[in-house]
């Protein structure tokens, strides 16, 4: 079996850097520490590139290390997150720019979720991954997975108020 | 609109001007490079402190006095506690002393050869431009953590030796007097004495709440008190065996 090359990690980079940046952006609840967050996982999965086998993808290992990163630092820094974190804007049912809004509550919301439920939604609503494949990058059962994903949902919309149609399963 | 539906959205709309940077794989190597350089600093100064545990027990015990078993020392240049006529002289440092006379060593003298090794951290603590006070070689035991602030003192027909430290303090007499014949006659604490003895010796011992002493004759006209306080109280009959006048 070959190994990775250290040509194959900067191709990696290059080509799915933007979309990781992304998911760390949203697995961590600021922008701002997102880059340091995926330097830090890259890092991580650079250690052990050379082992990884050439043939498979090895976007799904380096988002596991993304994703338990991202809910390590999460615990540690929660109290700091909770002091820092800006009150949501009051939502106006007839404003004008109420979507827009809206989405940022949900953001806001979004952050304000425990950061094992913020990653699963993050991984299924935004990295669109199934719930098995979900699972496996959180190292979790699929029934975690489900009562995790639908405890954050439930409590988003409990935070959001009446102004969102009821989920469709 | 749906609550996931939305919430796509948001994510979308939250992270549309994210961009990882183009160095972003430099950025990584070299994030890696300098953990690998933390990793081996760190070893190696886990490896000098290692080495430098090891030598520190070593270099410590080589001060420590030797406890009982030592080698034969001269009885030449005794400081005179016993019979001198002189005025009583403080041990030299780096000579063996005894505070006997012309006696030859017998049974239970002093075995410490001369010069002994300097006390250093257990028995001789420095006076101000001297080295460490050794201990005199008819002391043949003394807890460690202990050192002297200065040499025996001789008054009259007492020598008076006292070391100190964290571990507490001993303090040894002898007594020079003909009309020494019992312990009772060397003026413990004011404590009721209990009896004991040492290599043989009728000895008697006195607990106060600080102190413990122990005396006894060592040999007719020669009284020996040792008083101990400090945690080396416990090792008050073991110094008292030490003793070797």
């Amino acid at each position: 079996m070959g190994r990775r090359d250290d040509e194959s990690f900067t191709e990696f980079v290059a080509a799915r850097g933007t979309a990781l940046t992304r998911t760390a952006a949203l697995l961590c609840g600021a922008r701002q520490d997102a880059e340091d967050l995926l330097q830090a996982a890259l890092e991580k999965a650079y250690r052990h590139w050379g082992r990884l086998d050439p043939e498979s993808d090895p976007e799904p290992y380096v988002r596991r290390i993304l994703v338990n990163l991202a809910i390590s630092r999460s615990r540690r820094w929660k109290v700091l997150r909770e002091i820092h974190m800006a009150s949501p804007p009051e939502v106006l049912a007839d404003s004008p720019h109420h979507a827009v809004e809206l989405r940022g509550t949900l953001m806001d919301e979004l952050r304000r979720l425990g950061s094992r439920q913020r990653a699963v939604l993050v991984l299924r609503f935004w990295e669109d991954l199934s719930e098995a494949e979900t699972a496996q990058a959180l190292g979790c059962s699929v029934g975690t997975v489900k009562s995790q994903a639908s405890r954050g949902l439930a409590r988003l919309r409990e935070r959001l108020g009446t102004n969102l149609a009821p989920m469709e399963r | 609109m749906d609550l996931e539906s939305e919430l796509r959205r948001a994510m979308a709309e939250h992270t549309a001007d994210a961009s990882a940077p183009s160095s972003l794989a430099e950025d990584v190597r070299h994030r890696y490079r300098r953990r690998v350089t933390r990793i081996r600093t760190t070893v190696g100064a886990a490896a000098a402190l290692a080495v430098l545990t090891a030598l520190v027990p070593t270099t410590y015990h080589s001060f420590r006095a030797d406890p009982v078993s030592a080698t034969k020392s001269p009885t030449a240049n005794v400081p005179s506690v016993l019979g001198s006529n002189g005025p009583a002289q403080p041990p030299v440092p780096g000579e063996s002393r005894s505070p006997r006379t012309s006696e030859n060593p017998g049974a239970g003298a002093s075995q410490h050869t001369s010069p002994r090794s300097s006390p250093g951290d257990g028995h001789g603590s420095n006076a101000p431009g001297t080295g460490p006070i050794p201990l005199p070689g008819w002391i043949t035991y003394l807890p460690p953590g202990l050192g002297a602030a200065q040499p025996c003192a001789e008054q009259g027909t007492t020598t008076t030796c006292r070391w100190t430290g964290s571990a507490g303090t001993v303090e040894i007499r002898v007594v020079r007097s003909a009309g020494l014949t019992a312990p009772e006659g060397l003026g413990m604490l004011p404590a009721m004495p209990k009896p004991a003895s040492v290599r043989g010796h009728k000895a008697l011992v006195s607990e106060q709440p600080a102190t413990r002493q122990i005396a006894w004759i060592d040999r007719p006209g020669v009284g020996v008190i040792v008083t101990t306080a400090g945690s080396v109280r416990d090792d008050l009959l073991r110094i008292a065996e030490g003793v070797r006048p």
